[in-house]
């Protein structure tokens, strides 16, 4: 672990609320994490778990006119990016942190050219000329391996595979050579040994350019073998973090535990049914009181429904609940 | 040609642009707001002044007044008199029976005409369809306007060509937007329950898909009643519409042209008319059509 | 291209339809055409050389034939008014609508694309209403009482411009483009109610793609976004709608040239009707009806430069 290096990234008690007619909606409520050069951090929830939401509120890139409230801090580099000026973010993305997302069909322009989308980015702010855009734009392509890059530079999206699209996203993200690349659910549209090229290609180019990245998912299985760090959000909040093998190996969060029963697994029997976790994720109009998880927690008793678990632990492994796995069951009037 | 969005589908486009579906709709909500009941409100005061011209205090409108000519508003004259000394206001109230004649009969020939046609297209499907929608097709590709002024120059300017001239033109349209309702609706459960009990196609037609799709068409039909009347104004402008002794608002308009640099009161009291009531016919519309797409959206 | 054969075979029935409803037009036309245009005074030998000229002497299928087969050759016929080929008169009046619906065009559409592209960013602000409710009421103008409130505004209030009447491109520059300046505006300005409307809707459904939230994470200035990356694929909409008020105009503005006394091709048409011009009147139509389908197989073709998706698709 390479624990000395200053984190490229920090965020601490950051929280993006949306404004809906029932009152605020707390998509992100309170979420502190970091993340060093060089090394991936994993973000894993289910759809609503405000994972998505935390990654675009660190670039700004959420519709201002639906957000109520936002708070905390977003340190990256030294520069403060929460509240900052809409031209110092901009100027932030796309050159320092790189973005990729989900749907490589959905996410490319249709009607202009690889070659010109993965170019205006360094133009705009490298200010390099045509030509020189041009030969970097090749030596990206090679890079993220498409091959024959000069032809591909004129083709238009919709002449190239998905996967194929995923990797000119990821050119795209890097033209700038960016320190942290932010991906939202890179594999998740992609076939299943298209998304494990894909993500080998994010682990190798992470390595080559001592790049931190921060991969969110809802697979678990994604996480396993792509990220150093792993942290597990529910209802807006992280309830467990740490290295990902730690948290694998020594699960103490019930929700992370109900995650990773839910992950298909090669030795089960034909048939046999996968784990899921019975009940809806709350209303964050309206969270509960208490632990956000309790109301589906095989091992919620009165304490978790009443307070609040804070997130504590020790060596870099951190969890939010009262009754964590490996501690003894709660009282029998837990039910 | 079949998905074109034509802004042209009916008379003239330089005459009234209408405007493609879902672009201008205001805010589908469950009221239909102050702004619809002021448009209704406007033109029920036009219908009313127009279906009891005769029974109202008004000057003849084709007596001239020959001690005021071209004279502004006065207590004789509220909206003062044109060039030949004619009552503005009596003219303008007497003009309105034209355009909302022309409004109200020739969308309804062409909605009596058109909607069953396009029912039959969209239920039956097939080379009744094919061959509906080739001469819909070639209709509406035949410049409307230029129609109009063909006939109304050869077959006479009377009211009755001109509204049957106007209900020609909008039979392809109504046919059209009931053909699209119809391949929606043949789709939904309640018809084809009624298809699978046995019941005839007619009876299908007129008892399930009529009642359904003649909301829209009726709401649309505001639309085109406004489209027709800035068509039929226009052809007064012209001098092709009704002989001048029958005043319409589009003849006013012409014949305060002349006067435009001393006296534009003259043609601005018809525009005005002419304008506020274009302007309520297609508020209603939209706003109804608002409603009734904001309603289609939940079912 | 195989687009374009399928067009043209779709187009084709409705193109015999539409001219032979503009040749049968006469036909069904009360009493004998050739007698009225003629008059009363002319002799019967008179009458009889022109229903031959006209075709009304033979079965309308053959008579038609015949029309259509010289209209194949550029041949129209002459106006038996003045004597003049329909196709000369054509020719000479074309250039005043093309130059009208130009200028009407290059308006519009540079008012309207700004417009159309700030309401969609801006979209429910102060701005966005306010030219909403403008647009509304523009659009409830007709173009003939637009052009006199334009009248109005400018020759008789403010003594600029010319009430009506044309001064040709070739005499004087200035002249011409004062004496158009009123008739293009009158019929722009319902355009750029219309078209900035039509592409603030596909922009603010284009500016909620990914692709948009992509360009944006790219750190690229707002101008770049909106201009660069939102406004092609938005712009379909706006281009079938110009594309068919151009072919609509290329036959002739009647309603306003009929205001501004402007020789243009409806002029030609108005007059010719008001002077029972039937083989004027016959080819006049044929061509408009012409230039609208072919304008409409254009339009289609602009779509497949416009996306590069269709342009494949043909190709393959």
């Amino acid at each position: 672990m390479t624990a000395q290096s200053a984190p490229v990234l920090e965020m601490h008690e950051l929280r993006t609320w949306f404004a809906t007619p029932e009152g605020p909606l707390r998509a992100v409520d309170g979420v502190s994490l970091g993340v060093e050069p060089g090394r991936c951090l994993g973000v894993v929830g289910e759809s609503g778990s405000g994972k998505t939401v935390l990654l675009r509120s660190i670039v700004g890139l959420l519709p201002r006119r639906a957000i109520a409230s936002t708070g905390g801090t977003v340190c990256f580099e030294g520069l403060e990016l929460a509240g900052a000026p809409p031209a110092v973010i901009r100027d932030v993305r796309g050159r320092r942190i790189g973005m990729v997302f989900q749907d490589p069909m959905t996410s490319l322009n249709p009607v202009m050219r690889v070659g010109t989308q993965l170019t205006d980015g360094m133009r705009h702010h490298l200010g390099v000329g045509r030509q020189e855009a041009r030969r970097r734009a090749r030596a990206l392509l090679e890079a993220v391996g498409i091959p024959d890059p000069e032809r591909r530079l004129r083709d238009y999206p919709h002449q190239l595979s998905g996967g194929m699209r995923q990797r000119v996203t990821i050119a795209i993200a890097l033209a700038c050579d960016p320190s942290l690349l932010l991906a939202d659910e890179p594999t998740t549209a992609l076939d299943v040994t298209v998304q494990s090229q894909i993500l080998r290609l994010l682990g190798r180019l992470r390595r080559q350019r001592n790049m931190a990245v921060i991969l969110v998912t809802h697979d678990m299985g994604v996480v396993a073998g792509s990220t150093d760090d792993l942290a597990v959000m529910y209802a807006g909040k992280v309830v467990e973090q740490g290295p990902t093998a730690t948290v694998f190996s020594a699960t103490r969060h019930p929700y992370t535990r109900a995650l990773l029963e839910a992950i298909p697994r090669a030795d089960a029997r034909p048939g046999e049914r996968l784990a899921t976790i019975p009940g809806q994720p709350p209303s964050l109009v309206d969270p509960p009181s208490g632990c956000r998880f309790a109301p589906r927690c095989p091992r919620a008793a009165d304490r978790c429904r009443a307070e609040e678990p804070p997130l504590a632990g020790a060596d870099g492994h951190r969890f939010a609940c009262w009754f964590p796995l490996g501690d003894p069951e709660p009282p029998a009037a837990a039910t | 040609m079949s998905q074109q969005p034509d802004p042209n589908l009916l008379v003239a486009a330089e005459a009234a642009p209408s405007l493609p579906s879902a672009t201008l709709s205001l805010r589908a909500s469950a009221r239909l707001g102050p702004v619809f009941w002021l448009s209704v409100g406007w033109l029920a005061l036009v219908g009313v002044l127009a279906a009891t011209a005769s029974l109202l205090p008004l000057r003849d409108p084709n007596i001239s007044d020959f001690s005021s000519l071209a004279a502004g508003p006065s207590a004789h004259h509220w909206l003062g008199t044109d060039a030949v000394g004619l009552d503005l206001l009596s003219r303008i109230i007497y003009g309105a029976r034209v355009s909302l004649a022309v409004g109200l009969f020739s969308i309804l020939i062409g909605l009596a005409v058109g909607a069953p046609l396009g029912a039959v297209a969209g239920y039956f499907r097939g080379k009744v369809e094919a061959a509906l929608m080739t001469v819909a097709d070639a209709m509406l590709s035949f410049p409307a306007l230029i129609l109009l002024l063909f006939i109304t120059a050869f077959f006479g300017k009377t009211l009755v060509n001109i509204i049957i001239a106007i209900a020609v033109v909008t039979v392809p349209v109504f046919l059209r937007l009931a053909r699209a309702n119809t391949l929606v609706l043949a789709q939904r459960e309640f018809v084809l329950a009624a298809r699978s009990t046995g019941a005839s196609s007619w009876r299908v037609l007129w008892r399930e898909v009529a009642p359904n799709i003649l909301p829209s068409l009726l709401t649309f039909g505001l639309l085109a009643a406004a489209v027709a009347i800035v068509a039929e104004g226009a052809l007064s402008f012209m001098g092709l519409s009704v002989p001048p002794q029958t005043p319409t608002w589009g003849n006013i308009i012409a014949g305060g042209r002349q006067e435009i640099q001393t006296d534009p009161l003259i043609v601005l009291f018809p525009s005005v008319a002419m304008f506020l009531t274009v302007f309520a016919l297609n508020l209603a519309g939209e706003r109804l059509r608002s409603m009734i797409d904001a309603r289609g959206g939940r079912r | 291209m195989k687009q374009v054969k399928g067009r043209l075979l779709e187009l084709a029935p409705v193109l015999l339809l539409v001219s032979f409803a503009t040749f049968a037009l006469v036909r069904v036309l009360p009493g004998d055409p050739a007698r009225a245009f003629l008059g009363p005074q002319a002799s019967q030998q008179e009458v009889a050389l022109l229903r031959h000229q006209i075709g009304l002497d033979r079965p309308i299928i053959s008579a038609y034939g015949h029309w259509l087969a010289r209209a194949f050759h550029g041949d129209l016929g002459q106006s038996y008014q003045t004597g003049q080929s329909v196709v000369s008169a054509l020719a000479q009046r074309l250039p005043v609508s093309i130059e009208l619906m130009l200028l009407a065009q290059v308006l519009g559409l540079a008012v309207a694309v700004p417009v159309g592209v700030l309401t969609a960013y801006r979209a429910e602000g102060l701005v966005d209403r306010a030219w909403s409710g403008l647009s509304f009421a523009t659009i409830a103008l007709p173009s003939f009482v637009l052009g006199l409130l334009l009248i109005i505004v400018f020759p008789v209030k403010l003594n600029v411009l010319q009430i009506s009447g044309f001064t040709h491109l070739t005499h004087s520059v200035g002249g011409n483009l004062e004496s158009m300046t009123l008739p293009a505006l009158t019929l722009a300005l319902p355009q750029i109610a219309i078209y900035s409307r039509v592409l603030r809707g596909d922009m603010i459904a284009t500016l909620r793609e990914d692709h948009v939230t992509m360009a944006e994470a790219k750190g690229l200035p707002t101008w770049q976004i909106l201009f660069r990356y939102a406004l092609r694929p938005s712009s379909f909409s706006l281009i079938t709608l110009a594309g068919l008020n151009v072919g609509q105009l290329m036959s002739g503005a009647v309603v306003v040239e009929f205001l501004f006394g402007l020789p243009g091709v409806g002029m030609l048409l108005v007059s010719s009707i008001f002077a029972h011009d039937l083989v004027m009147i016959q080819g006049v139509i044929l061509f408009t009806v012409v230039v609208y389908v072919a304008i409409n197989l254009g339009v289609d073709l602009l779509y497949a430069v416009l996306d590069p998706r269709t342009r494949h698709v043909a190709a393959a």
